[in-house]
């Protein structure tokens, strides 16, 4: 059984001009001890569909399908079991670290306060303690435990997310973009510290970024998605060398290869813009910017097909497995 | 190597060094004299002016008597010390200001808290409950309270109490719609908190800044609501307090008779007390803010 499985998950919001349909029919599973990337750009629904994992999307959400978390649906739980499931059995890495920090709290206390609400710590001194070591864990001086959020540095202040998110030990551990805001040395530094803390713990990771270079280095498997959709999921390896989708092949091909003087000279890019979030018409989202597309392209939409460890929706490449 | 000094980040609850900072800083300082001053008029007025000082029957001064060595701030029309009378008056005006504000605070910032909270039907009711009563105008729904509930200190307390809170609960209230924006208030519902936790641990702490500074400012409207609602014969008539003294000294016709010290030093004393809180205020506001503390 996996930790986190999405079944085929719909979610809409209701508009005056209609509805949006953010989330159409994504289906994806986390086994336990995994790591598993999503990409795609901005508005492509993967924070939303991270969200629907600990209940977590807007009320005004209209969703469908299956969010089975050890096998239970988060929709069906009381509200009991649901305020249990988060943070103790799936935590969350904000993406804005000065913002996800209250800052009238020190970060001591902050960290501790998951521990206090769940209760996994028997007292407030064995939370403090444990705090403690969380903080040493994440490369944080332990003198900075009193401190508050806007005396750390921004690198300092995704630590203690991260610390954070470690509190009740869960099982799984959401990263929401949790490296944009950082210079690249600080995010390299960053994301070792939380990968050695989800492999050390066996914990699973669900990580969200737009940067594949990240997910390249973190991810077991990788699922890109484009317009509330998965349109090609795999092994890293598998995705990220061997893309089918040409959507993905534009992403890895944005990668400049260093030395590469054709890279230089031709830099890849998309023609187009992404589809506004919400309004898709028929047919494949990504027909109009695709350089393959052809005439079915526009009449229907392709379904995620092939093997366990590389799949793609698309009518081109998808057939030639 | 050049080493930076960093300052230890000072603690959770440092308040030995919040009370150096509030010291130290000029504005608060004289706020706080002022307001220790008249503290210590209002608990040492029984000792210095015994009660019988305060009967008119027993009154040895000569009336409307101007400032003299013996009376420093004059006599009333009955001869009474009116030093005397102010230094009582203290009494009742700072336990009226305070308690009167200890309930529009209270009230005010749970229902605001509250109304910004719960989005759904609990804080449209809260909202209209505060509209409810922002609109009625403050003096006649005192003047009916004061009159329906006999006058006494502790009515006078409430009314003022229970007619001042809808404009902290309005501000408390905006103040909350935008901290619960924030993501950290996202945090705490990810980490599984109640409604509970999240208004005392994550808004709460946020909003008290305003709720203090705001403080401050009732405190004076309340003291100023006392001397109006006294000056207008709805205090207790048996205690004295700054209202009830201008009250007398107005219906005495302290103002023909050019006895300016009847009427100016329990005026200038509700000033200088008013004053002396937002003074206070202004630098406590400043105080409380993390972000600001660590260059005073």
């Amino acid at each position: 059984m996996s930790l986190v499985s999405l079944r085929n998950v719909e979610l809409a919001f209701d508009s005056s001009s209609g509805p949006l349909h953010i989330l159409r029919g994504v289906t994806l599973d986390v086994q336990e001890g995994e790591v598993v990337g999503i990409a795609g750009e901005s508005g492509c629904g993967k924070t939303t569909l991270a969200s629907t994992i600990l209940r977590l999307q807007p009320p005004t959400a209209r969703l469908s399908g299956g969010v089975m978390v050890n096998g239970v649906d988060v929709n069906q739980m009381a509200w009991g079991d649901v305020r249990a499931l988060r943070w103790a059995v799936g935590s969350v890495v904000f993406q804005g670290a000065l913002h996800s920090l209250n800052p009238v709290q020190t970060i001591g206390q902050q960290i501790m306060e998951p521990m206090l609400i769940h209760g996994t710590q028997p007292s407030p001194s064995l939370a403090r303690h444990t705090a403690q070591e969380l903080l040493v864990e994440v490369g944080v001086p332990i003198t900075r435990f009193g401190a508050y959020p806007h005396q750390l540095s921004g690198g300092q202040r995704q630590r203690v997310v991260i610390a954070m998110a470690m509190a009740c030990r869960p099982q799984l551990v959401i990263a929401d973009e949790p490296t944009t805001a950082l210079d690249v040395m600080v995010q390299a530094q960053v994301l070792e510290v939380l990968l050695n803390l989800v492999r050390s713990h066996n914990m699973s990771m669900l990580f969200i970024s737009h940067d594949l270079s990240v997910l390249a280095q973190v991810a077991d498997r990788i699922a890109v998605m484009y317009a509330g959709r998965i349109i090609e999921e795999g092994t890293t390896s598998q995705v990220l060398e061997h893309p089918l989708h040409p959507y993905t092949r534009a992403l890895v091909d944005a990668f400049p290869v260093i030395g590469d003087p054709r890279h230089r000279f031709a830099p890849a890019s998309l023609s187009g813009e992404p589809p506004v979030p919400g309004r898709y018409g028929v047919g494949c989202a990504f027909a109009p910017r695709c350089p393959a597309s052809e005439d079915q392209c526009t009449q229907a939409e392709p379904t995620l097909l092939g093997t366990m460890d590389h799949r793609v929706a698309c009518f081109v490449t998808g057939g030639r497995e | 190597m050049t080493t930076l000094e960093f300052k230890a980040p000072s603690p959770a609850g440092g308040f030995r060094d919040g009370m150096r900072r509030l010291v130290r800083s000029r504005t608060a300082l004289a706020g706080a004299l002022v307001l220790v001053g008249f503290l210590v008029m209002a608990l040492t007025a029984p000792l210095l002016f015994p009660e019988s000082t305060l009967s008119v029957t027993r009154a040895d001064g000569p009336p409307f008597s101007p400032p003299s060595l013996a009376y420093p701030l004059g006599t009333d029309e009955d001869g009474r010390s009116v030093l005397a009378l102010v230094a009582w008056g203290a009494r009742v005006s700072l336990l009226v200001g305070l308690g009167a504000t200890a309930i529009s605070m209270s009230l005010g910032t749970a229902i605001g808290i509250a109304s910004g909270h719960y989005r759904g039907w609990i804080g449209a009711a809260l909202d209209r409950v505060t509209d409810w009563f922002l609109v009625i105008p403050f003096l006649p729904l005192a003047i009916v309270l004061a009159t329906v509930l006999g006058p006494s200190i502790w009515t006078i307390t409430a009314v003022i109490g229970l007619t001042a809170w809808p404009g902290t609960a309005r501000l408390v209230r905006a103040h909350t719609l935008s901290v619960s924006a924030r993501p950290y208030l996202e945090r705490s519902r990810a980490l599984g908190a109640r409604n509970a936790h999240q208004m005392i641990h994550h808004i709460l702490p946020n909003v008290m800044p305003l709720v203090l500074a705001n403080t401050t400012l009732a405190i004076s409207i309340a003291i100023l609501s006392e001397t109006t609602l006294s000056f207008l014969g709805l205090g207790d008539p048996g205690s004295i307090s700054w209202g009830s003294i201008l009250d007398q000294g107005f219906q005495a016709g302290a103002i023909s008779e050019g006895a300016w010290w009847y009427l100016g030093a329990p005026g200038i004393c509700v000033v200088l007390v008013v004053l002396a809180f937002n003074l206070i205020g202004r630098s406590i506001e400043a105080l409380l803010d993390p972000s600001t503390s660590d260059n005073p």
